[in-house]
């Protein structure tokens, strides 16, 4: 599908080159113009493909030779003065959406849900602060059978990608969300699969050969999650363009990863770290 | 009242307006009735609807149902009515005044 027409009813029956030229007409009216008037040339070459389907070609180059004036009459009423086209903000999310799922819900799940749910600070309590309860022994039993290692290390190492935080965090989203969302454009159903265990593989490789050889040292006491999460919160909030439960997720994983930043500066999210870290 | 400048186009597009100043019609409907080529119609009607001549209001379907994306109704406002009266007038007279040379453009 070319990038910008809807695969919705309203572009049935049109030639995909005549969907690419709407497209591109419309990505050069005002962004808050663009699905009016998508509409009304779709429509239009919708009615015309049914009565008279050799005047779709003069229909378009009417439309491309008064697109000139069609911007001058929206005027400048309609114009923003900066304008961040909705192709740009959708990537953007998509890249987040795509690149922030793993790591903030490995933590969601590996810090505070396992760290509320057996109840780790009653039991320090209990044990009057001497006994170390490992994170290893409290999922998904006590005691993690040898066999579910593998599946334990994908949520652990996301989890440890946002507590340190910094470059690994970025590494994580930015590389994961780019290929996956690339990817995501590929037809071939081989592609997909390749880049997908590949580029995640890799950047685990490569967080985790940087953790161990830098000692676990590094640390951003959660400001690269919080900025992050404000991005997704805000693109959540504001791309209309998006399916809702885009936005929704975005949302979850924005309001997530603000409180990975809460958590670095409150005195319970500090305890529940150090035990993780410990 | 916003004045807008005639040109040609604008004025085959008010007199099909005129025609039947209470009906609604979509863009590609005026623009067969106004004699104008397909596709060019939108510029004049986004200018008169700017000025406060012209109302719109996007068609009331279900757009899977119908399979097509929703048209936009256009129809004079009292405003554009006025306006578009006075317009064609003007433009008659400004017509009526040019002196015939009879000798053709060329």
């Amino acid at each position: 599908m070319v990038s910008g027409v809807k695969s919705t009813p309203s572009a049935v029956g049109l030639r995909r080159v005549e969907c690419a030229i709407v497209s591109l007409l419309c990505l050069m009216l005002p962004l808050r113009f663009r699905e009016r008037q998508r509409g009304e040339w779709t429509g239009d070459l919708m009615s015309l493909a049914q009565v008279d389907p050799a005047a779709r070609w003069r229909y378009l180059a009417g439309a491309a030779r008064t697109l000139p004036s069609l911007r001058s009459s929206i005027g400048r009423r309609d114009a923003s003065p900066i304008e961040v086209s909705s192709g740009v903000r959708e990537t953007v999310a998509r890249i987040l959406l795509l690149g922030m799922t793993w790591p903030i819900l490995s933590w969601s799940v590996w810090v505070p849900t396992r760290y509320l749910a057996f109840d780790i600070p009653g039991r320090l309590a209990r044990s009057g602060y001497t006994t170390p309860i490992d994170p290893q022994s409290v999922w998904p039993f006590e005691g993690t059978p040898s066999w579910l290692r593998l599946v334990w290390t994908v949520p652990h190492l996301g989890a440890w990608a946002v507590v340190m935080g910094g470059p690994f965090l970025l590494a994580a989203v930015g590389v994961i969300g780019t290929v996956t969302a690339v990817l995501r454009r590929r037809r071939r159903r081989v592609h997909r699969l390749t880049a997908a265990v590949a580029a995640p593989a890799a950047v685990l490789l490569a967080v985790a050969w940087t953790a161990v050889s830098t000692g676990l040292i590094i640390r951003d006491d959660g400001y690269v999650a919080g900025v992050l999460g404000v991005a997704a919160a805000v693109l959540g909030a504001t791309t209309s363009s998006l399916r809702n439960r885009t936005r929704t997720a975005l949302l979850i994983l924005g309001v997530g990863a603000i409180t990975v930043f809460l958590s670095f500066h409150t005195a319970a999210g500090i305890a529940m770290l150090t035990w993780f870290q410990d | 009242m916003a004045v807008l400048r005639m040109t040609t186009p604008r004025v085959l597009v008010l007199q099909a307006l005129l025609e039947d100043d209470h009906r609604e019609r979509y863009g590609l409907d005026l623009a067969h009735q106004a004699g104008l080529e397909p596709g060019t119609i939108y510029p004049i009607l986004v200018a008169f609807e700017t000025a406060g001549w012209l109302s719109s209001r996007e068609e009331d379907i279900d757009v899977h149902a119908e399979g097509r994306p929703r048209r936009r109704y256009y129809q004079l406002t009292a405003t554009g009515v006025t306006a578009a009266r006075e317009a064609l007038a003007r433009a008659a007279q400004r017509r009526a005044a040019r002196p015939a040379t009879g000798k053709l453009a060329w």
